[in-house]
């Protein structure tokens, strides 16, 4: 796994662009890019998960746990300037919040995922809405990779739901006495079809 | 789809192309999909037939289809629960009270109409949240603070007509009462301005609350007799520094002659801050003190290094009563000072209450969703450990011999002279443990009114029990506000059921 340290010096070199530098190169695609990939960087496979998701050239941003500096400094210019996607792992409250914020922009969890990692590194996933029916048994299959094959999937876009716009059932009060758990999803503008990078 | 009750498909379906008509088809909400998101996430009854929900939704941008839409509504009957923001989460959130309204959402109206900074006061429309309000002041450096919530994301005009509070200095901290002058539209679509906000070209709309005859502006708190559409709110100064300084007594009994230092202080405003009461409970240590209290202070800084040492005089009085000083913060906050402080603190609205929700080391079974028991008690130390004393006693027996994760109490001191003892109730999505919370609930209800002790604010779903206990000669406050209700709304159109008052047509003995 990726130790912080070594996380820490690849989001620093993939992160320095602002969100907002996103907007135009979104806005140009037919369907919109994802413009940015959180994680909650207390998390090992969050940090994983992330680390991946850089390389292929999404801008990253780490939280731990509170969304608020995310949201006030950066998010919200994004979404007051187009409905741009963005996608992460996190804990269950940063969704929470971030689909509720979301939802005033024309935005909606498209894909959402539970991962419940053991101790091997390796984790239990139950997959609430994607468009590839497959992908939690394509999630099973890879492991201890998890977080990385999670992160293909979500950057380069298969996995967006169109049909279903619901709020997602993973708030914060469907957890009361569950398991450590972490959160996968995409939050995309309501009419996209897939998220494309 | 829902429809609201008592009203034919034909008329509903009627109103809704009138909505449209007045706000545009896009601002209309009947999908399936979209009235969903007005459900209340932390929902007692998430799930099942009693679940609390709307028929659809409709969001106007002026108060000119605020006006228009009402009318359509009033003409047809058609129930309307407005909301600012709808993030009154453990209180309702957007959902209305009488399942089936339509909701009338206004975040849409978002604009902050006036800061000003000379007389320190702000004028808002319902959609303008507390980051908004804390925006608007930054990116203009005016040197002026809010008092947020906790968490801050949602309405200022929303937060205030709940009955909510901050953490800053009072009188800002009491979200109401910090109010000065409202703009509403009542049920039949005329528009009124209280206070000085009656008289054409004054321009003390938001300097002066009172005006002239009787304020009428309590009847839209926690009320349901118009559409608040703009608020004035009296704003802070930014206050050069804070202090607080820690009393803390070792023997339990103390606490006694601790809330009444307390409250001579408050009394006499040398202390303005929110203070912090804790038990011994809360340190886990034989040796720690059996309660500790905070005391914080706002203002120019040698003023308040007085104000202090005043505060510790006072507390010494207490027979082996410890009291530590903290140094001053200046404000603006230093970047080393705000990664520290708690924000709200400051005047800086912000999310991280959320994240404390996680699961942590400290915390390994997280409550999840919440709903709050929030009855007012007396402020003094007597009423403090009978209140304690029947929690302790209470939650087993209360409770059916489990605590079922219920967490309390804590000691509010957002408003003056008075206690709210907060106890949380886990809300999850499973519908057997919500139905132990609610018997729960219901029975701490009538077990703390029974002793006087009544909330301030209630979850939607226990509006109506909660109103009961407010029963003095046969509930004739309550029968007061029907009159008025049925005065100024007889149709019944706005917020039906909203914290006990019921239109005509739906009361019980109707």
């Amino acid at each position: 796994m990726t130790n912080r340290r070594e996380f820490l010096e690849v989001a620093a070199a993939l992160s320095a662009a602002p969100l907002a530098g996103r907007i135009a190169f979104a806005n140009a695609r037919e369907h919109p890019a994802l413009s940015a990939v959180i994680f909650d960087s207390r998390h090992p496979e969050a940090r994983d998960f992330g680390a991946r998701a850089g390389l292929q050239g999404v801008p990253l941003r780490a939280i731990e746990g509170d969304i608020t500096l995310l949201w006030r400094n950066e998010l919200l210019a994004l979404w007051k300037a187009a409905p741009n996607a963005i996608a992460g792992l996190t804990e269950c409250p940063a969704l929470f919040l971030l689909e509720r914020l979301a939802w005033d922009h024309g935005l909606r969890v498209m894909f959402a995922a539970e991962h419940e990692p053991h101790g091997s590194g390796d984790a239990a996933h139950r997959v609430i809405r994607t468009a590839d029916s497959g992908f939690g048994c394509e999630l099973e299959a890879a492991g201890r990779s998890w977080p990385s094959v999670l992160a293909d999937a979500l950057v380069t876009g298969r996995l967006a739901s169109s049909t279903d716009f619901r709020p997602t059932d993973t708030g914060l009060a469907a957890h009361l006495g569950a398991p450590m758990v972490l959160h996968s999803w995409i939050i995309a503008p309501r009419t996209a079809a897939r998220v494309e990078i | 789809m829902t429809f609201p009750p008592g009203v034919s498909e034909r008329d509903f379906a009627a109103a809704l192309d009138e909505f449209r008509a007045a706000v545009g088809a896009e601002w209309v909400f009947t999908s399936e999909e979209d009235v969903a998101l007005y459900r209340d996430a932390y929902s007692p009854y998430w799930g099942e037939p009693e679940e609390r929900v709307a028929s659809a939704a409709v969001a106007p941008v002026t108060v000119e289809e605020v006006q228009a839409v009402v009318r359509a509504a009033n003409a047809r009957r058609i129930p309307l629960y407005p909301i600012s923001t709808g993030r009154n989460l453990a209180y309702g959130g957007s959902a209305p009270v009488h399942s089936g309204s339509v909701v009338l959402d206004l975040k849409r109206m978002n604009r902050v109409i006036e800061v000003n900074e000379r007389n320190a006061y702000a004028l808002v429309e319902p959609g303008v949240s507390y980051f908004d309000l804390y925006n608007h002041i930054e990116e203009r450096g005016l040197d002026l603070w809010i008092d947020p919530p906790d968490p801050g994301w949602g309405s200022v005009i929303g937060n205030a007509l709940d009955g909510g509070g901050g953490w800053t200095a009072y009188p800002f901290r009491d979200h109401f009462g910090a109010h000065c002058g409202m703009e509403v539209v009542l049920a039949d679509g005329e528009i009124v301005r209280t206070g000085m906000g009656a008289v054409p070209n004054a321009k003390t709309w938001q300097q002066n609350k009172w005006g002239y005859g009787p304020w009428v502006d309590g009847l839209f708190r926690q009320g349901n007799m118009g559409v608040v559409t703009k608020m004035g709110f009296w704003l802070m100064p930014r206050p050069e520094a804070y202090i607080a300084g820690t009393a803390e007594v070792f023997n339990d009994r103390d606490i006694i002659p601790l809330m009444d230092t307390l409250n001579l202080l408050e009394n006499r405003h040398v202390v303005n801050g929110s203070t912090q009461l804790a038990g011994a409970a809360a340190f886990g240590q034989r040796d720690a003190p059996a309660w500790t209290l905070t005391v914080p202070i706002y203002g120019p800084e040698k003023v308040i290094r007085a104000q202090l040492e005043y505060a510790r005089e006072k507390f010494a009085a207490i027979e082996g009563c410890r009291f530590v000083a903290q140094e001053p913060i200046r404000t603006p906050l230093s970047a080393q000072d705000r990664a520290r402080v708690r924000l709200v603190n400051f005047g800086t609205p912000n999310l991280s209450t959320f994240a404390s929700l996680g699961r942590s080391q400290m915390q390994p079974n997280p409550p999840g969703g919440h709903i709050g028991f929030s009855p007012i008690i007396a402020r003094t130390g007597e009423e403090l450990l009978e209140f304690r004393d029947f929690y302790r006693i209470g939650l087993a027996e209360i409770s059916g011999g489990d605590d079922l994760g219920v967490r309390g109490p804590v000691f509010m001191n957002n408003w003056e002279r008075s206690l709210v003892a907060l106890i949380m109730f886990p809300i999850s999505k499973d519908a057997k443990s919500n139905r132990r919370m609610r018997v729960a609930f219901e029975r701490w209800v009538a077990a703390a009114g029974e002793r006087g002790w009544a909330e301030y604010r209630a979850p939607a779903v226990f509006q109506d029990i909660v109103s009961d206990t407010y029963s003095y000669k046969n509930h004739a406050l309550r029968r007061l506000h029907e009159r008025i209700k049925d005065a100024v709304d007889p149709n019944g159109i706005l917020a039906a059921g909203r914290y006990g008052v019921w239109p005509k047509h739906l009361r019980k003995e109707a």
